[in-house]
């Protein structure tokens, strides 16, 4: 599996086992675009920008810069695997919601990262935290503060509470 | 295309180092090497993955030390609770490195071993007196992080060496450490000056050791050695700050780019040394890592 | 149920009156924040960017580039590239000296730009050769093949160098223009490396100058920025030889000026030229006229092969410029705060190619009047070739540079003449009715309305303007007001199809770039043809098949397509009404149509679908066009005469706080405010705000193009800095003025953006007492700044400042 040339890698893909074939140094990113996963999309190819943001074992990673064979053995999601069952997250809807894209081309990333930023936190979240959470992530269309309102909402009703009771 | 071998063990790691095929490449995280691979700066015919390699993934807080396995990754070090009440700038610090998606991938052997001069850990571990242990297949050294580095993107390690492991002697109990970070663009920046203070220093003021290590402003964080002995043992004081800070301002020799041209990194390094030493000494705020 | 009643008799009457808007119809979708059409699509990934389309047999393209800003070329080798293994071909100026071949330049105004360079290359960046191959990989590694020899020429890269006696020219022959060009445009004052002038004259300046109670003369500086637009550049071309005609995806934002441009240089009636354009990742002025689309297109025409073109980003960065500006203004006014005169040399650095910046120049030109009534005014505007990439269309096309400029000039005649900022704005706000310096009567003005929302939004007062936080931080605050034209004369064309089950096709070449286009044209055929806007489908421009429309840009959008859209939704429903009056027994004229239903007015009861008016009637789809086109024109002496069909007025204030060690701005308060007539979609609306108070604070505060001998030093996302959540300001508020009754729609893409820098710039000012003139205010340019006033301040502090 590693001598030289193409090597598989096996991951749990958006909850589906799959074996990938690719260049061991080539950037995950077009690993996955090949798989038709097109959310995963470059803009700064440095890691940057947060445009191609995957999840790896649920922590965000850039998949410009995410050697292929890194992917082996590890759970990734794309922002295709943040839906179940056909049915938007409750993230995704209030994103819509709260019109926190324009063009949507860097809205993968949001998402992702958002999502891992509810995921390892409880309760409410305030500006700051989701500012830190979402570091590292640019929207030229300039959406920041529908993308802050819309993941301080899923945050506050996931435990009932106010969506204003963080604001600075 | 590159050849991927994948060790399993760091003897396993340095033997494959010491066979001395040329165009080999270690790669840890992997952010900086897909970046330099992406830039068409670096065409390796072999990479060694050192993801797999067992025991490098560690903080451990001893008496004297804080030990940190060399892949041991930002994002678990800047989350480590051991590692916040024991060195608590140098945990935030590091939580300053890029973003999350880069920290939750590099580690702090393969930040140190890239030698990046804008890198934010370097001048903090540098004003900690940290050492870095490099291990071969000829036997071990430890060299001090300010030996370590040697010019930009440059260290010491040669090429079968393997940076394993990060020593930081702990700090007494009086010293009191911070590092700033400022960036003089979009939040997102890089670095343009950062300035790490470590300040040892009685009840009465008295300093014993006074360390500050600037980065992003030269090849590797600059230091200058006699602090301590500039301000001859007295308090540390605004006036004594300012001092300091405009010793650091004369001797440096900054870089100049999009970020500040030189001029201006040493007008501002003069500046951001003295209020580093301020918030260290006189502000109570000691202790801490503070983005500008 | 709420009332699409009815305004049809007014709009007909209209129609002639090209500077009047469409009247809104207003049902139940209008005004209202649905959700974007497709909004799915935006959240899981799947929308159909450019980036993705893929077609069998398709190749891969590369660019091969100048790597110096001016230079000969003496030879080029391309047989090595051409021998590797899957390179399919590889392009040429060569190529086009066969027979048959397509012509190699293009432009939307001068035909100046190469699709490849022949004998010259002009930036640092000019492709020179073009490779398909099948893969990218295979494509770049050929371009190491291909064996260039360059002779380097001198350069200019600066408006000063470009103007300089004997300076090195760009072109040196007078540039070709299009046949079909713009009709607004008239290239005047072309020679040496001066591509195009624009000129104001109105009274006697040089009179007034000196009649002025004083009189500030200053220069100010704007460099060149990129859009950094998240999607590159993609083009997917397929020339098909057998039946000669082209097929174009392009992520554009003008489908027919592509069009027509691919006509022109292949020949082809339009009918043979296909461009079809997806959702856009990002436009921003961009992707405007004709990019990439021409040697896609030619590798296409040569290969045989479909081709795709996707930019790396360091080539996006290189495909087009904000253009850096140098404007030198001189303000004259009395010691009661009155303008008497004001004097402008604009000299816009527009690059290798002429692109738009003969239109572009015009605009930034007479803008730097700003919403003041003047009474002697003299503007030369100059577009200059230089060697460095070409500009053309941005946010805000030209206004932003021109009101940087006169927005601190306000700042700056207000203090020497001990008057505030704000009231000073006030004595000399253009009102209603009076005339604008082109000569044409402003049917609105509601700028005093904004200024003084925008002073309040940072309670402001005279003795407010600076102080110190806490933490030793100096605090300022400033306001702006700008008034936008909007692309005059234009033409804009619908059609909508109302099918038997009630739903209806909007037929729009309208682009959707995020600004949520399709959505607002939904809602407002929806409501024109009174049925619900879950039953609208706006459909992709596709120039096979959606009617004429001049460009996505200049924020005419919603108020041009939409009138257009809102006036074919209403043929097809005025043809409901007659086929359903037999069925209701009721005249035509006392039928309403909402919400998908047919009845009588003031006998709900009496009603039918319309669906089921189709099904009785046998009707099996009703079609309905609709355009707006206006008309308008400078003389090219005067610049006297219509610049623009209808103008956006905007205000912005902001308070920053400023860290005296390093000079770093932070900003803490950003207000912006837009007059927008009717929103049709408040989350929409407030968004297009949004960003641009980003756009302007970035481009305030951090976006440069650096260049070193001609060479872009920093085209990627490290080293070129834009604005990120952790930039934004603590509070951001954005505000929408409305008119009730049938107040048109007013574009809001662009207004905000201006007004938000120069707003900045004047908060900086007033924190520090030092003003910045050249953008961007970085911390080193604003501690310089500092300190320059320290070392002056005791000297006279009307330096500069010619008083009498």
């Amino acid at each position: 599996m590693t001598e030289g040339g193409k090597i598989t890698v096996s991951c749990v893909l958006n909850g589906a086992k799959t074996d990938l074939c690719g260049e061991a140094a080539q950037p995950a990113s077009e690993a996955l675009r090949r798989e038709g996963l097109f959310g995963v999309r470059e803009t700064c190819s440095l890691g940057v920008c947060g445009t191609c943001t995957v999840l790896l074992d649920g922590e965000p990673v850039s998949a410009c810069i995410l050697p292929f064979y890194a992917l082996e053995g590890s759970e990734v999601r794309t922002v295709e695997g943040l839906e179940s069952g056909g049915r938007l997250s409750a993230l995704q809807q209030q994103f819509i919601e709260s019109q926190a894209f324009q063009c949507s081309f860097c809205t993968p990333g949001f998402l992702l990262s958002a999502a891992a930023l509810l995921d390892s936190t409880e309760g409410a979240l305030t500006d700051e935290q989701v500012e830190e959470g979402l570091q590292g992530h640019l929207c030229r269309c300039g959406c920041y503060e529908t993308v802050k309102e819309a993941v301080r909402a899923v945050a506050a009703r996931r435990h009932g509470q106010d969506a204003g009771r963080g604001a600075r | 295309m590159a050849r991927l071998l994948r060790p399993e063990t760091v003897s396993q790691a340095l033997r494959l180092l010491a066979d001395g095929e040329v165009g080999t490449k270690l790669v840890a995280g992997g952010t900086a090497v897909m970046l330099m691979m992406r830039a068409g700066l670096l065409f390796p015919e072999r990479l060694v993955a050192l993801e797999h390699v067992a025991d490098l993934d560690y903080v451990e807080v001893e008496p004297d030390a804080v030990r940190l396995g060399a892949l041991t990754r930002l994002r678990d070090l800047e989350r480590s609770v051991p590692l916040a009440s024991a060195l608590p700038t140098l945990a935030r610090a590091i939580g300053f490195v890029a973003n999350h998606r880069v920290r939750n991938r590099a580690t702090i052997g393969g930040c140190l071993s890239e030698a990046d001069y804008a890198s934010d850990p370097p001048a903090v571990l540098a004003s900690l007196g940290a050492r870095v242990r490099l291990r071969s297949v000829r036997g071990e050294r430890e060299v001090p992080v300010t030996d370590f580095l040697v010019g930009y993107y440059e260290t010491v390690l040669e090429h079968d060496e393997l940076l394993t492991e990060v020593v930081i002697p702990r700090p007494g109990p009086r010293v009191r450490t911070t590092y700033l970070k400022y960036v003089s663009r979009s939040a997102e920046d890089r670095p343009c000056v950062g300035v790490a203070a470590y300040v040892d220093a009685d009840e009465s003021g008295r300093t014993e050791e006074v360390r500050v290590a600037v980065g992003a402003a030269t090849a590797n964080p600059f230091m200058l050695g006699d602090v301590a002995q500039m301000l001859g043992g007295g308090p540390l004081d605004a006036g004594a700050c300012r001092a300091v800070g405009e010793a650091y301002e004369r001797a440096i020799e900054p870089i100049g780019d999009v970020r500040g041209s030189s001029d201006y990194r040493r007008k501002v390094t003069g500046r951001l040394v003295a209020r580093a030493l301020e918030t260290t000494a006189l502000s109570g705020h000691g202790n801490g890592a503070f983005r500008l | 149920m709420s009332g699409t009643l009815d305004d049809s008799g007014a709009a007909d009457s209209r129609a002639g009156d090209s500077r009047a808007a469409v009247p809104v119809a207003v049902g139940a979708a209008v005004g209202q924040s649905i959700d974007v059409l497709q909004a799915r699509s935006r959240v899981d990934g799947t929308v159909e960017f450019a980036l993705n389309a893929e077609v069998p047999g398709m190749t891969h393209a590369r660019l091969l580039r100048s790597p110096y800003a001016h230079a000969r070329i003496v030879s080029m080798d391309v047989s090595a590239a051409e021998r590797l293994p899957g390179v399919v071909s590889v392009l040429t100026a060569a190529d086009f000296d066969r027979p048959g071949a397509p012509h190699r330049y293009h432009g939307p105004v001068v035909r100046d730009q190469p699709v490849v360079c022949g004998r010259r290359v002009r930036f640092a960046g000019d492709p020179v050769a073009a490779v398909a191959a099948e893969s990218e990989e295979i494509a770049t590694a050929a371009l190491d093949r291909i064996e260039v020899v360059y002779e380097e020429l001198p350069r200019v890269t600066t408006v000063e160098e470009a103007m300089a006696d004997g300076a090195p020219l760009v072109h040196d022959r007078p540039p070709e223009v299009r046949d079909h060009g713009y009709a607004d445009v008239r290239l005047a004052g072309v020679g040496g490396n001066v591509c195009t002038k624009f000129q104001l004259r109105k009274g006697d300046v040089d009179a007034a100058l000196a009649g002025s109670d004083v009189v500030v003369d200053r220069t100010y500086h704007t460099p060149a920025v990129q859009h950094v637009t998240m999607e590159p550049h993609v083009v997917l071309a397929t020339y098909d030889r057998r039946a000669c005609a082209l097929s174009v995806l392009s992520s554009t934002q003008g489908p027919f000026a592509v069009r027509d441009a691919l006509c022109e240089m292949f020949r082809l009636p339009s009918s043979s030229v296909r461009v079809v354009v997806p959702p856009l990742g990002g436009g921003y002025g961009a992707k405007t006229y004709a990019k990439f689309e021409p040697v896609a297109a030619a590798l296409s025409w040569k290969a045989g092969r479909p081709v795709k073109l996707v930019l790396p980003r360091d080539e996006d960065f290189l495909s087009l410029t904000k253009h850096a500006a140098t404007i030198r203004m001189r303000t004259g006014a009395t010691f009661e705060g009155r303008l008497v005169a004001r004097d402008v040399q604009i000299f816009f650095n527009g690059g290798a190619y002429a692109d738009i910046s003969p239109r572009l120049i015009k605009n930034g030109g007479y803008s730097c009047v700003g919403p003041y009534d003047i009474p002697h005014v003299r503007i030369d505007s100059y577009a200059l070739y230089t060697n460095l990439p070409p500009a053309g269309a941005y946010r805000g096309y030209g206004v932003s540079q021109a009101a940087w400029a006169y927005e601190q000039q306000m700042d700056e005649l207000a203090d020497v003449l001990g008057i505030d900022p704000v009231e000073l704005r006030r004595r000399n706000l253009l009102v209603k009715g009076e005339a604008y310096a082109t000569g044409e009567i402003m049917d609105e003005a509601h700028w005093e309305a904004l200024l003084d929302k925008a002073a309040a939004a940072v309670d402001w007062s005279p003795d407010s303007r600076r102080g110190t936080g806490p933490s030793g931080r100096l605090r300022g605050k400033g306001v702006a007001v700008i008034l936008k034209s909007t692309v005059t004369p234009s033409t804009t064309h619908a059609a909508v199809r109302l099918d038997a089950d009630g739903t209806m096709q909007v037929f729009s070449s309208a682009v959707e770039m995020g600004q949520g286009a399709h959505t607002v044209l939904a809602q407002l055929a929806a409501d024109a043809a009174g049925i619900p806007v879950a039953n609208v489908h706006v459909t992709a421009p596709d120039t096979q098949y959606t009617p004429y429309d001049q460009t996505t840009s200049s924020s005419r959008t919603t108020r041009a397509m939409g009138g257009a859209v809102t006036k074919a939704a209403r043929v097809v429903r005025d043809r409901v009404r007659r086929l359903a009056s037999e069925l209701l027994e009721a005249d035509p004229d006392d039928l309403v149509v909402s919400g998908g239903t047919v009845f009588v007015a003031g006998v709900p009861s009496r009603n039918l679908s319309v669906a089921e008016v189709c099904y009785r009637t046998r009707t099996g789809s009703i079609s309905g066009d609709g355009d707006v086109v206006t008309s308008g024109g400078l003389d090219p002496e005067t610049g006297q005469g219509v610049a623009s069909d209808h103008w956006h007025e905007g205000a912005a204030s902001a308070e920053v706080e400023i860290d005296p060690a390093t000079g770093k701005v932070y900003v803490t308060n950003l207000y912006v405010a837009a007059y927008a007539g009717r929103v049709v979609n408040p989350k929409l609306a407030r968004l297009q705000m949004h960003g641009s108070a980003l756009f302007g604070m970035s481009h305030a505060l951090y976006e440069e193009l650096v260049f070193d001998n001609g060479v872009l030093t920093n085209p990627n996302l490290s080293e070129y800095s834009i604005v990120s959540m952790g930039d934004m300001p603590r509070h951001l508020e954005v505000e929408l003025l409305e008119e009730p009754g049938e107040a048109g729609i007013h574009g809001l893409g662009e207004t905000g953006l201006p007004p938000v820098i120069a707003a900045l710039g004047n908060a900086v000012a007033s924190a520090t007492g030092a003003r910045v003139r050249q953008l961007p205010m970085t911390p080193e340019r604003v501690l310089q700044a500092m300190e320059a006033r320290g070392a002056t301040e005791e000297r006279d502090a009307l330096r500069g400042l010619e008083e009498r």
